[in-house]
């Protein structure tokens, strides 16, 4: 197979939610020598943007989204174990959660995905995650993006108490925040010093992969 | 003279049919910090006790002035009565669903025998039946419940969302069963006293399924409660989050009485979308009811009401911190409304 036959075959394959076809082809680009960071980002990524713009024009759903993201994890799993992770091909580092209190996920994981796709690596915390773990995740992975989410309105606080745990510890600038969900405008996002807020997920990796451009390379150091 | 009471004032606004004003009301959870420590009913313990729930319902309209009294404050003892664990709620928040018990059509049928006097499903029938004995003459007496789409997901998990594209067999037995359970817990409602009745679906918003989804699934399941509601003579309202705009009038074909539409939708526009339904909507329960002073609340409500609203209300369910003296703007502004 080509290598270009195998990259539009993962887009395919990620498009269509195939995840067993992902992953098969995953593994042949990793057989044929394709770069497995070109197979990411070319083949199975693209996928994940297209259906992510059809989402936003209406014309694919949660239940697309949902199977493409399957497909995009299942070659994502076979292919990142092998892209060098020293030097400029280092994956950014992304610590998401939903903040504690809320057990609503479906949007945190649009965006993890969406990071994914433009080549964050995620650190999962999951929901309900307490204050004090959004701090110690971001110290110990050294982040550079978190995202912080909540779809209830009565956890908002909780979102501000991640704030000052990052100003404490006095690594709030080593990083950029963006906080999302249903309640969340962008007054709030400036309320609580965050540096951002978007609608939806793929504009939040677009703004992310932005973001950490400003960022200074030895500021964990 | 005031020849209508509340009960039948609203009884009238929501069919569309004329009235001498604007019932001021909300469909969505009403419980208030505010009211907990002016009626003594607190959450979590008003989530789980029919005199506490009912107390606290009470306050709604004895401490705010609501023109009706409605129960549950949250929406999870649906999943909770299916056996879904549950992430206790507090003062101030709502509990939540964490945990899923159907993974496959096995498990569907293990879940069709139920008891609907137990759990918290029979709390909120109590609370009904405390409530109408005190006021259903005079108050309207409205039950909640989530919707069956939303039950499914919750018991299914987010593959849900992945189950009704890719095995529709599944699909259509687990709405089965949700749809059943809604059907006999809503007329169990309205044999305790319940007048009106609220759907709260928040996950079949066709903002995340899309309208052929919406069409196949959701609308037969509506259409069932709504029908049996009807010859109950009990109105309907049904409530989705999120922009509802394109699927509004896929929402009314389920022949429901009125739609709740949340912040996002633009309350003319929404009009222009529906043939009959009433629109009921849209404060923005946070950066608005919350957060504005009265002031701000009346000049927002004079728009919505200019704007058609056929009742005033907030966009989603009210926030538990937020003042009562917020609410009174909203409620004042409704009052003053003839249509």
């Amino acid at each position: 197979m080509e290598e270009n036959e195998i990259i539009n075959g993962l887009t395919e394959a990620v498009v269509n939610g195939k995840k067993d076809q992902a992953a098969e082809l995953s593994q042949k680009s990793l057989d044929e020598g394709v770069d497995p960071y070109i197979a990411v980002i070319n083949g199975l990524a693209k996928g994940m943007e297209i259906m992510s713009e059809k989402y936003e024009n209406k014309q694919a759903f949660m239940p697309h989204l949902l199977m493409a993201s399957n497909a995009m994890y299942a070659g994502m799993d076979v292919l990142i174990p092998h892209i060098k992770t020293e030097g400029s091909g280092a994956r950014k580092v992304l610590v998401i959660g939903a903040v504690e209190g809320d057990v609503h996920d479906i949007g945190k994981n649009l965006v993890k995905t969406m990071m994914s796709a433009v080549g964050f690596e995620a650190i999962d915390l999951g929901k309900d995650v307490p204050v004090e773990q959004f701090v110690e995740a971001a110290a110990q992975n050294k982040a550079d993006v978190m995202s912080i989410s909540t779809l209830m309105t009565s956890t908002m606080d909780n979102m501000q108490r991640v704030m000052d745990g990052l100003n404490s510890k006095g690594i709030r600038n080593n990083m950029k925040v963006i906080v999302g969900g249903a309640p969340i405008t962008a007054d709030f996002a400036t309320e609580i010093g965050a540096d951002a807020t978007k609608t939806d997920a793929m504009e939040a990796a677009r703004w992310a992969k932005e973001a950490v451009e400003s960022l200074s390379p030895g500021r964990w150091d | 003279m005031d020849e209508y009471t509340p009960k039948k004032r609203l009884a009238l606004a929501l069919r569309g049919e004329s009235v001498d004003r604007m019932p001021a009301i909300s469909v969505t959870q009403t419980g208030t910090v505010e009211q907990m420590e002016a009626c003594g009913a607190f959450w979590p313990e008003a989530n789980e006790d029919a005199e506490k729930m009912a107390t606290l319902a009470e306050a709604g309209h004895t401490v705010v002035g609501f023109e009706a009294v409605r129960v549950p404050f949250d929406i999870t003892a649906e999943a909770e009565f299916f056996g879904c664990e549950i992430k206790a709620g507090t003062k101030e928040q709502q509990p939540s669903v964490v945990g899923h018990v159907i993974k496959s059509i096995e498990d569907i049928e293990k879940l069709k025998d139920y008891d609907l006097s137990e759990g918290r499903i029979g709390v909120v029938c109590d609370a009904i039946r405390i409530l109408a004995g005190k006021y259903g003459d005079e108050l309207p007496i409205m039950g909640s419940m989530l919707g069956p789409f939303s039950l499914a997901q919750h018991m299914n998990g987010d593959d849900w969302f992945m189950a009704i594209m890719t095995d529709e067999k599944f699909a259509f037995a687990l709405m089965e069963l949700t749809t059943e359970f809604n059907i006999a817990y809503a007329k169990k409602m309205v044999d305790n006293g319940a007048d009106t009745m609220v759907i709260i679906d928040p996950t079949a918003s066709a903002m995340l399924i899309g309208d052929e989804f919406y069409q196949k699934f959701v609308v037969p399941a509506h259409k069932r409660i709504v029908d049996t509601m009807h010859e109950l003579n009990v109105a309907t309202v049904l409530h989705i989050c999120g922009d509802t705009t394109p699927s509004l009038a896929l929402m009314e074909s389920s022949d429901v009485d009125a739609i709740s539409v949340d912040q996002n939708v633009d309350v003319a526009t929404a009009l222009s979308k529906v043939d009959s339904a009433v629109i009921i909507g849209n404060l923005d329960p946070v950066s608005v009811l919350w957060k504005k002073t009265p002031e701000q609340i009346r000049e927002v409500s004079k728009d919505l009401l200019a704007a058609g609203a056929g009742l005033l209300g907030p966009g989603c369910g009210i926030v538990s911190k937020t003042p009562n003296a917020n609410l009174q703007a909203m409620i004042e502004m409704a009052k003053g409304h003839t249509y």
